[in-house]
This record gives C-alpha cells, structure tokens and sequence, in this order.
C-alpha cells in the first residue's frame, strides 16, 4: 500500500482515498459476509462453509445439561413457584435470581436427567439480586465461569435456556430462545416489591425472556458460553415495557465470588438469643423506610429525620440498605429485626447503594 | 373436480374480504414481496451470525466464499417460496374470522385447527398467495386434538408440502411459520416469521372440556392470532408442525415467544382418519398412570373392561414403553397416547412381578360417540369455553351479509348426525364397496369348505338368516331369534358370527345388518421399521349390539380382515384374509386364520366355496 500510495502525485490523492475507502468498504463487506458464514453452518442441511463449528442444535445440547429447575414458593398472586437456575460447579453450586422462589423451607431442584434434589440457599447478592443454592451432587456438567469469559457484544447471537412456564417438568428439556444482543447498558427499572438496584450495565436482547418461570436463566453465546443470567421480572420505568434482558456474568462475578466465600450469607443467629431490655430503633437512628408493603420490601431509605444521626452523616433518601453492622439485610422488617437485638447505646454501621457507589456510615443513636 | 369453483372478485361479486383491503390485490405483489422477504432473511442470517469482532481475520478470509453464500440464500428464498405457495389463508364464509391451514393433496386436502373452521361452519373460503379466492368444504374433524381437514376447490393441482417426521426434530433447530398473523393476508400475500424449536415433545394440559396439545413441538419463531391452523416448516420447507397455540401471560394476545405446534406425525396419524368426514375420536388406554419413585411410571387405576386389562396389565405395573417410546413419565405416556386417534393398535411394554411382558393393546376411545357428538355441538352453539392460551381466529366486523355458497360447493356437504361432512363418508363407502354390489347372492348361503393342517374339516354355512358350523360332529349353529351377542359359537370365540358378518359384506348386504362408516385408515403394525404406517381403510358395520371392523388393503382395496367386537369384556374375533383367487367371478380368500386377543386360535385352507339358493341345489360351485 505505501509504495503505491507513494507513487501517486497530488491529484491522485483523491482517487486514492476513494480507493482506500473502497477497500475499507470491502472489507467491512468481507467481514459481514464472513460473519454470516458460521451460522449458516447452523442450519445444518445447508452447506458447511466452516468446519468443525457446532451447531445450534449442539450447543444447546450440551448447554441445557447446565441448566435446572427450580421449584420452591409462590403459586399465588401472580407469583410462580418455580424458576431457573445454571449449574456452575461439579458440587451442584446453582446460581439464580434472588426471588420469592427461594423463600421457601423445601426449595426443589430437577436437573437436566430428571434427578431431584433438595437445595439450600448459600447465599445472595441484594445489589445484584442474584443468589445461590446448593445441592449435594458431584460430577454434574456445569458452566466454568473461569473459561468462559468472552466479553458479549452488540450483535452477539444468545440462546436463552430457561424453564418457562414451567412447560418442561422432570427429564423434560428446558426452553431455548435465539436473540441478538442489541444493548449493553444500565436500567432504571422496577420489580415486583420496588425499584431494581442494580446499577451495571444489563444485556438487553430481543428474544423474549421476560415470561414466568424464566428468571435464573441462561444466556449462552455462540460458542456455548454462559455470557448472563436472566434476572427478575423487570418493567422499565417510563417506557413502562418489560425488559428482556440478563445480568453480564463478567460483572456479577464479584457477586458471585462473595457469596461463595461466606460473605454474603443470611442471618442464622438464634432468633431466641437475649434482645437487649433498650434496643436500637430506626427512629433513633433517624431512618424512615419505604412503607413494608410486601413480603420482602427492599429497605430503602424513604425520608430522613431532620437533625437526625443519619442525616448528620450523610445518608439520603433512595438509599438502598445492604448492610447493618456485618448482617446482610433481606428486606426491611428484616432490619428493624437486627436492630432489636443491638443496644441503643452502641454505635451502628450502616452500608448502603447509592447509585453504583458502596458507602459505609457510623450512626448512633440520637437524643 | 374439473370444474373450476376459483372465486375472483370479477366472477364473485362483491366480496366480503374485500372489507379488509380484499382481492383486488390480483396486481400482483409479489416482487414486493419477495424484496422484503430477502431483507427479513438477511436479518436473520445475522441474527444467527456470531459478532463480527468475535471473528478473527484468518477466519474470515478463508471463508469467504461470496459466490456460495449467494447461493445458499437463493436456495433458502426459493424454499420459503415454495413453503409460501402451499400455505393457506382461510377465512369464514362472512369474512369475520378466520385462520391459516396447509396444503398436503393436489387435489386440495388441507389441514388446519379445529378452533379455525369452528366458527365456519360447512363452507369457508381459501386463499393462496396466487391471490387467488378458493371455495372449501369441511371434510372432517378431530375437536381433542384441534386439527381440522378441509378441501379446497377448483384444481388438481394445488402447490403441496410435505409432511416431515416430527420425531426426528432437534431443539435449536431453526424453523419457519408461514401464515395470516392478524389477518394481515387481506392482499393473500401470508407472513413468514423465523425462529427455532425451543422444545420437543410438550404436553399442554387441556384447556377447558376438550382441547388437548401431546407431544407438540414449541417454538419461538411468531406465531400469532391468526396463524392457527397454519405450518411451521423446517429449513427444507417440510411441514413439522401445525401451529395452534401460544402461551400468554401479562402482555395480552400476542406472542412472547412462545408457541406450539402439533406434530406433524399426529397429523399423519389422523390424516386418513379426518378423511372420513367424521367427527374423530383420540383414545385411552383404559389405564391411567402416576409417577413412582425413580423416574417410574406406574398404573394407578386401570378399568377390569380394558383390553390392557385382558393382556394382563393390572394396578401397580410399571410401564417401561409405549407406542414404541420409553415411558419415563406422566407425561411422557400422555404425549404418544395423544397422537394416535381412537381403535389403533399399540404396542405396551410393562414390568409386574413375574417379569417384562410385551404386548399391542387396541387404543378404545377418550370419549363416547354421543359425548363427543353433544362436546361439539355444546361448542357450535356458542357455550362458553375456556381456551386461555389459544390464539382465537382474528374476528374482523364486515358488513356484508354471508356470500352465497355455489350449488356446486354445496353439494359437497351433507349434513348427518356425528360426522363434520357425510359426504365424504359416503364416496369412501362406495370406493370400498364397489366390489361387493347388491343382487342375486343377496338371498343366497355360501358353504364354505375349510381345512386345517392336521386335515381337519371345517364347513359353514353363511346366509341372510343362517350361521351353522360343522366340524367332525361337533354343530353348531347362530339362533337368528334371539340376542346374537349370547351367541359366540363355536366355544365362545365368536368366529361364527364374524363369517356369517363377513359373508353380508360379500354378498353386497353389510348396510341390512346395520349402520355403515368408513372409520379411515389404521395401520396393521405388521412393518416393524414404520409399525404406524397405515396400511389399510377400515370400515365398520353394527351388527345388533354388536360392530365389525373390515380392513381393505390400501392400494389394492382387498378385503383382508374382519374384527367382531362382541362386548367390551370380550377379546375381538378377528378373521384374517389371504391368498385371494377367483371363485366364479369374485375374488374370495383361500386363506383363513383367525386370532382372539393376539392368540392365532385357527388356520385353514379353503377346499370350496359354494354359492346356493335357499333351497335349491348347487349354484355356482368354485375350487381355487
């Protein structure tokens, strides 16, 4: 290309450009087609122009052996007892939505041979509303989140596994979808009980996962990898349209890690325990809370207390509680519940999403 | 059929779908069409494309191959064209509702949904992407699985598809819906949208008192109101499935990517049965079954009349396969028992204490005739019934009155209790019967002469009021005064009175014993690579309380068995035909063998027949 270009004289500068950009123009071209090649090898009866590429019909084969059911509350108001969740361990680690599913003492688990299980939540992520169970297995195939890291990108095929509507039962295969990736980016959005607090960006894709029973899913790219899991229903708030979408495995792998070592475990202190005679309050602290309308109503904060220890140190409305001292908050009778077994002369540390910051205050009580 | 009943709006008057944008649209659309069909298929094929960044450069120039790939879309419009041809809009003679349906016949056989021509009644109009209007005529109905068949008009050589063997359909396979979503072929110009088979094998539990999807295949490609009844296709442009229903939830009537389809084997199944004109029946097995421990399927209630019952099948047995599938689960048993119509033949494999047994147990019917008869007709009166997750005909308000039926459509229809369409009951009854005339044999005996291999003889004597047996000196003989289902001669098998069935039918008198209907076609299971491809056309006859089954070869339209069932109780007689040769100028059986519940209980060779008037000596003696 220099020596050519070099050749030219001043008035073919033009030309050459125009060449150049022709060339560039069918490149792109090139790499369109080229794009287009492998998934025509998809389609199986057609001819292969590329080689040793697995087909749709494999890679969803094999990935749908990762992927189980999860039964467990619900069955009312709307609500289904039953989800999905992806293996991603051989010791029967299954990682899920943080839903009112799991609520449940008995949570079920069929895997992809029909084999039934009883699961035991490890723990959960409030900012990211993911959680993860576990059964007692050993050897089950599963999606090795350390190999499969391939970053998803805008135009990037996904295949959704899911159990939706519950329509496969037992052995049965679980649901498959084909979408595009079509928007990497943070939502504002609400689910049931409040507002979504995740504050990352989501995969949007066009294939319709927002159907009951579907949160806990798998998004697989082209090569077989887990690239997302499917979250909870989510309405966007003022387009006011259900969101099809996934939390990016690469950016829930911090979720992921912290709940499997122990961090982001559940209280399971003795609910018999001596409470102190004076306990900590809310008010005290200066904390009001949106009302506790459902079951697990988010603790965020709704107003302040002028004056108050939590204004004097910088809390602010929308905050999302995620922390009382070292407790993992649920939901928000669950920190009033914490704050009856703290005496009201102790200092309390608070943690809190604001936005997609993690602060931490030191509160007290007030006069 | 060389008649040409082709509506246009020039031949027809004004046209009730013309209220929508109508018929005019005969200036062709086509490249129009055709252009966005292009569009849609290069979108998907990036749809299904990896990133392009996800491609490394080595890659992509070795692939590259522009030439091919051009080719590989050439080929795949031409398959969605070809798809395309065979697809049919069908609306309601009114023009208010309407669906999408398939052609499988040149001369116009078509498969839909019920809940399509439900609201039709007998006549619908049909519209191919010729822009053509066609005349239609139901044929027959199948109300629990939601198929209907109807028959287009006016040509005898419709476009087709093909019929591909939805056994063989993989999930993640891509696949195609061509139909009239919303009504929106008001130009007759269908819709085709992409997806792939999200699952395989889904059992769909009824939705209120009648409708149920076995063994049906799911799918994300769209599928919306109005694609009822329509095809989904597989990359080769092969029918898998008819498109019937889509789950809904919060967004209201639309898709979420959730559709299903009923196989195109359960199509196949019934095909020859809907044939019939008849308001067709699915089937049980007179057992029921619930989940045991470790993916076990066992009988937790089976009827004592059943004949799964009479081959030993009792409360506790596990059921290891079914139809020729593994039995894994409820469900599982409840998809292959949906997809075979009422009276088939299907193998059991089951496990009791003693051991496996293998068996074929006949399939009896899910409902009775009357309660299915009063199902259909509780529907055709408009009763309320509660179908969520069916994506009704789109209802489109016209103002023009019902068009006028043609005489020569109308009369294709004849209206008879329990069937969709006599009619077509009827030219199969000919078809069959045009062998066996009414005349002089009518008031005739025939004295039959068999022999067994051990040399033994047996001889009958079969006439209008006569059933006698006679082997060695043991007689026997049918009193024509009394119950015949008490008597089951000899020693209670009922064979005397399935030959003396048998012996009307060939002396051209099957209608005087009682009521006639071509049933359809039935396989013998006798080609154990395909054990559900039918074989024969069988027609039924009552005889007192009594029916027989007749089995007429496919193709050659040989009589080759009769089945006498005499009580539900009681295993059938069934005497099957061989070796036919010409006894004075008809072709009858030299072969004889007869079987009660899978048991051969007689094998003969024929030494004579012998026509005789009552009365009169030798009249038309025949050795073979």
């Amino acid at each position: 290309m220099n020596r050519m270009t070099n050749r030219f004289s001043r008035g073919d500068k033009m030309r050459s450009a125009l060449r150049g950009w022709l060339l560039a123009a069918a490149f792109v071209w090139l790499a369109v087609v080229s794009a287009m090649v492998s998934p025509i090898s998809s389609w199986g009866q057609e001819p292969v122009l590329q080689e040793n590429r697995p087909t749709l019909v494999e890679i969803t084969a094999l990935a749908r052996t990762k992927i189980v059911k999860i039964f467990g509350a619900g069955g009312f108001q709307g609500l289904e007892a039953y989800q999905t969740g992806i293996l991603i361990s051989d010791e029967g680690h299954i990682l899920t939505a943080w839903s009112h599913v799991l609520d449940a003492d008995g949570v079920t688990v069929f895997l992809h041979d029909g084999q039934r299980h009883e699961a035991t939540l490890m723990g959960y992520d409030p900012r990211s509303e993911i959680a993860i169970i576990k059964i007692d297995v050993a050897g089950t195939p599963y999606f090795n989140l350390d190999e499969s890291n391939t970053p998803p990108r805008l135009g990037d095929l996904v295949l959704a596994l899911t159990n939706l509507y519950g329509v496969a039962t037992g052995n049965e295969p679980v649901s498959v979808q084909h979408g595009t990736v079509t928007a990497l980016k943070p939502v504002e959005a609400n689910r049931v009980g409040g507002r979504f607090p995740y504050r990352g960006p989501v995969l949007i894709v066009d294939a319709i996962t927002s159907n009951p029973g579907t949160p806990g899913g798998a998004l697989v790219n082209e090569h077989g990898e887990l690239v997302g899991v499917i979250g909870k229903d989510l309405k966007a708030t003022g387009a006011d349209i259900w969101l099809n979408y996934g939390l990016p495995i690469n950016d829930i792998r911090g979720s992921i890690d912290d709940i499997l070592s122990g961090k982001l475990v559940l209280d399971s202190a003795d609910p018999d325990r001596p409470r102190p005679t004076e306990p900590m309050t809310l008010e005290l602290l200066g904390l009001r809370l949106v009302p506790d309308v459902v079951g697990r109503t988010p603790p965020y904060v709704d107003s302040l207390i002028e004056r108050g220890s939590a204004e004097r140190a910088g809390l602010l409305p929308d905050d999302l509680i995620l922390f009382v001292n070292d407790q993992l908050i649920a939901s928000r009778r669950q920190v009033e519940e914490t704050l009856e077994f703290l005496h009201r002369d102790d200092p309390v540390s608070i943690t809190v999403q604001r936005g997609r910051e993690t602060l931490t205050f030191e509160l007290e009580a007030g006069q | 059929m060389k008649q040409l009943f082709r509506l246009t709006p020039s031949v027809s008057g004004p046209c009730p779908l013309r209220t929508t944008g109508g018929v005019e649209s005969r200036r062709s659309s086509r490249p129009i069409v055709e252009s966005f069909l292009i569009a849609g298929l290069l979108a998907l094929s990036t749809a299904f494309a990896p990133s392009l960044a996800a491609q490394d450069g080595g890659a992509r120039e070795d692939s590259v191959d522009l030439e091919r790939i051009a080719a590989i879309e050439e080929a795949r419009i031409a398959t969605v064209l070809r798809a395309r041809s065979a697809t049919v809009a069908v609306f309601s003679s009114d023009g208010r509702g309407g669906g999408s349906g398939v052609l499988l016949t040149p001369d116009g056989i078509c498969i839909t949904n019920y809940h399509v021509v439900k609201p039709c009644g007998p006549f619908m109009k049909c519209g191919l992407d010729d822009g053509q209007i066609y005349d239609a005529v139901i044929v027959g109905i199948d109300p629990t699985g939601d198929v209907a068949m109807i028959k287009l008009l006016g040509r005898d050589d419709f476009p087709t598809a093909e019929l591909a063997d939805s056994d063989q359909v993989r999930i993640g396979q891509p696949c195609f819906a061509i139909g009239n979503p919303f009504l929106l072929a008001t130009n007759l110009q269908p819709t085709v949208t992409w997806g792939m088979v999200s699952g395989t094998h889904r059992y769909q539990y009824p939705a209120g008192t009648l409708l149920e999807y076995t063994d049906c295949i799911q799918t994300d490609a769209s599928i919306n109101p109005g694609n009822s009844g329509g095809p989904l296709f597989d990359a080769q442009g092969r029918v898998i499935g008819i498109n019937g229903r889509i789950s809904i939830e919060k967004r209201s009537r639309v898709n979420v990517g959730v559709g299903y389809a009923i196989s195109s084997n359960q199509v196949r199944h019934f095909f020859g049965v809907l044939s019939s004109g008849r308001i067709v029946d699915h089937a049980t097995l007179g057992a029921t079954v619930e989940t045991g421990r470790e993916s076990r399927v066992i009988v937790d209630a089976i009827l004592d009349n059943s004949e799964a019952f009479r081959r030993g099948l009792r409360y506790g047995d596990e059921v290891l396969e079914f139809g020729g599938r593994p039995i894994d689960t409820v469900n599982g048993f409840k998809n292959i028992l949906g997809i075979f119509p009422k009276g088939w033949r299907v193998p059991l494999v089951y496990s009791n204490a003693d051991g496996i047994v293998s068996t074929a147990v006949r399939l009896p019917g899910l409902h009775s005739r009357e309660e299915l008869i009063s199902l259909v007709q509780g529907e055709a009166r408009g009763e309320p019934e509660a179908e969520p997750e069916e994506p009704q005909p789109e209802q489109e308000a016209s103002p023009h009155a019902a068009a006028e039926v043609p005489a020569e459509v109308a009369a294709l229809y004849e209206a008879r209790r329990g069937f969709a369409n006599f009619h077509f009951n009827r030219l199969h009854q000919e078809r069959l019967l045009a062998a066996y005339p009414t005349g002089a044999r009518g008031a005739r005996k025939l004295f039959v002469s068999l022999r067994d291999e051990e040399g033994g003889v047996v001889e009958l004597a079969l006439g209008p009021d006569t059933a006698a047996w006679r082997a060695g000196n043991e007689v026997d003989f049918i009193n024509f005064e009394e119950e015949l289902s008490n008597q089951l001669a000899p020693r209670g098998t009922g064979f005397l009175l399935a030959a003396y069935h048998w012996q009307r039918l060939i002396a051209g008198e099957l209608r005087r014993t009682g009521e006639v209907i071509f049933e359809g076609t039935a396989p013998d299971g006798s080609n154990p690579d395909a054990p559900f491809e039918v074989t024969h056309d069988v027609l039924s006859a009552t005889l007192e309380s009594m029916e027989s089954e007749f089995w007429f070869r496919l193709g050659s339209g040989e009589l080759e068995a009769i089945e006498l069932f005499m009580d539900d109780r009681l295993d059938a007689c069934r005497i099957e035909f061989g070796q036919p040769a010409d006894f004075d100028g008809q072709q009858l059986p030299t072969l004889w063998v007869v079987n009660r519940g899978g048991q051969e209980i007689g094998r003969w060779t024929v030494d004579s027949y012998r026509w005789e008037d009552a009365g009169a000596a030798n009249d038309g003696e025949g050795q073979p």
